[in-house]
């Protein structure tokens, strides 16, 4: 959970440049890029971190009836007591008029 | 001179990828599903435009070469960084949509407020289906979430659970809102006999009026309530909820204008360019995506399911006076006023003297609290499990 608060821009690109000429922005030598493949460095911005949860189906399932049990029922009185708000508003502040 | 070939000339031409031109075509088909169709057109073509604009390859976009030779963010990451990463621009549109909306016909019918409950059970459906599909658990909340129908609360679980795959649930959720006129009718009739699409509801059809006190004090009421139970929820719950306030105070006219238009238009524009620099080749063309997009309809088809047979399960316990239209309980997804205008037509249909819109508005409304909500929960739920 963490992990979330590092992420960076979703930018993941592969560009091969660490020979080429840096004063302007020139297509890179085709063919200078090829001779030197192995060495190039990859300048990646790195894509936004994961939030990484467990793989095991199992568990995940049965977390997720957990997580659907709870949650239905959470919103099940969140909106029960938003009724008993209104209800009591309109007793309490009722529409003169 | 010698080196001078295509591929110097063009570096962008010869380094295409066939997934680029996928993705061109998936921008492309966004921008005619937002002009052509208008499908949901504020968010579709800048998604649509910005997919294709950053899949053509070594594009400045997303990165650039400064003038030292170093590669830098572009436009699209800072915005990404500032807007998206930090949640800013999500929570903006709660503001904007807060302001829009009119919770009055809530305060009218306040029990339908139980609909906007019901029919959220599509997104903890698909959570448990996506799951068996090999999702993780925050993945799989992510992808739940669409069934939401509400953009924004997309946006922002997805961000904080699974941000690579933001750009797949935002095209999916979008979508999907585009298309209730589509996917809800058949699911109604498959699941609702003829007598009980007629069902009259005379009593939810009532105009009453509601005290400007009540009007002013539920959002700030709401706010801490919600905050109480359930402090995640309080960022989705509590900006909504403010622009709410903006506009019921009656003494904000100008800055309610200003946040249902001006902020609106403009940070749609922002999000709707933004989320498309997710919507690269490489992170898009994918098994997953199709999976995800499968997984959205599924949502969307259990929110409706969910609605409906909650109301025919309170139709057993309920006086023949007081029997609810079932077709009204699929108004409780948040698609405003979408969902709400499909059902009054399916309404009419059936029979010419049956009004749902006031009933089905009412719902709609309890729906758009009930997403945020279940956002809100989702967000405090999962990592407890995962």
């Amino acid at each position: 959970m963490t992990s979330q608060h590092n992420q960076t821009a979703p930018v993941s690109q592969n560009v091969n440049h660490t020979c080429c000429n840096h004063d302007s922005i020139q297509p890179v030598d085709s063919a200078h890029q090829h001779a030197n493949q192995t060495t190039s460095t990859t300048v990646e911005t790195p894509a936004p971190a994961k939030v990484k949860g467990s793989t095991d189906v199992d568990h995940n399932l049965s977390a997720s009836f957990q997580v659907m049990g709870i949650g239905m029922l959470g919103i099940f009185i969140f909106m029960a007591i938003f009724f008993g708000m209104i209800k009591l508003m309109e007793k309490v502040f009722p529409h003169k008029g | 001179m010698g080196n001078l070939d295509f591929a110097s000339l063009f570096p962008a031409l010869s380094a295409f990828t066939w997934q680029n031109l996928v993705m061109i075509a998936v921008g492309a088909t966004l921008i005619y599903l937002a002009i052509k169709k208008e499908y949901e057109p504020t968010l579709l073509l800048p998604m649509g435009f910005g997919a294709i604009l950053v899949n053509i390859p070594f594009g400045s976009a997303l990165a650039q070469l400064d003038p030292s030779g170093k590669w830098a963010e572009g436009a699209l990451s800072v915005f990404f960084e500032a807007g998206i990463a930090t949640e800013v621009f999500p929570l903006l549109i709660f503001v904007a949509i807060g302001a829009m909306i009119d919770f009055s016909p809530l305060f009218r019918n306040p029990f339908l407020l139980l609909f906007g409950a019901a029919a959220q059970f599509g997104i903890f459906a698909t959570i448990a289906l996506a799951t068996v599909c090999g999702f993780d658990l925050y993945q799989a909340a992510s992808i739940g979430i669409i069934g939401a129908a509400d953009g924004p609360t997309s946006i922002f679980v997805a961000n904080k659970f699974a941000p690579d795959l933001l750009g797949p649930i935002s095209v999916a959720a979008y979508s999907y809102m585009a298309l209730v006129p589509i996917i809800q009718p058949p699911v109604i009739r498959a699941i609702t006999s003829k007598k009980e699409r007629r069902i009259k509801m005379a009593g939810a059809n009532n105009s009453k009026p509601v005290s400007r006190t009540t009007m002013i004090l539920f959002p700030i009421v709401v706010t801490v309530v919600a905050g109480i139970i359930a402090p995640a929820s309080l960022a989705l719950v509590g900006f909504l909820m403010f622009g709410n306030l903006i506009r019921e105070c009656g003494v904000l006219n100008k800055l309610s204008l200003g946040a249902q238009n001006e902020l609106a238009n403009l940070v749609t524009i922002l999000l709707g360019i933004t989320i498309a620099s997710t919507m690269t080749a490489e992170r898009f063309v994918r098994l997953d995506t199709l999976m995800i997009i499968g997984l959205g309809l599924f949502a969307f088809v259990f929110d409706t399911f969910g609605g409906v047979m909650f109301a025919k399960l309170m139709n057993v316990f309920m006086p023949k006076h007081m029997k609810v239209n079932p077709m009204v309980g699929a108004c409780g997804i948040s698609a405003f006023p979408m969902s709400a205008r499909v059902i009054h037509n399916m309404g009419q249909k059936e029979d010419k003297t049956n009004f749902l819109l006031m009933p089905a508005i009412s719902t709609n409304v309890g729906g758009q609290i009930g997403s945020v909500v279940a956002g809100g929960l989702i967000l405090a739920l999962i990592p407890l499990f995962a």
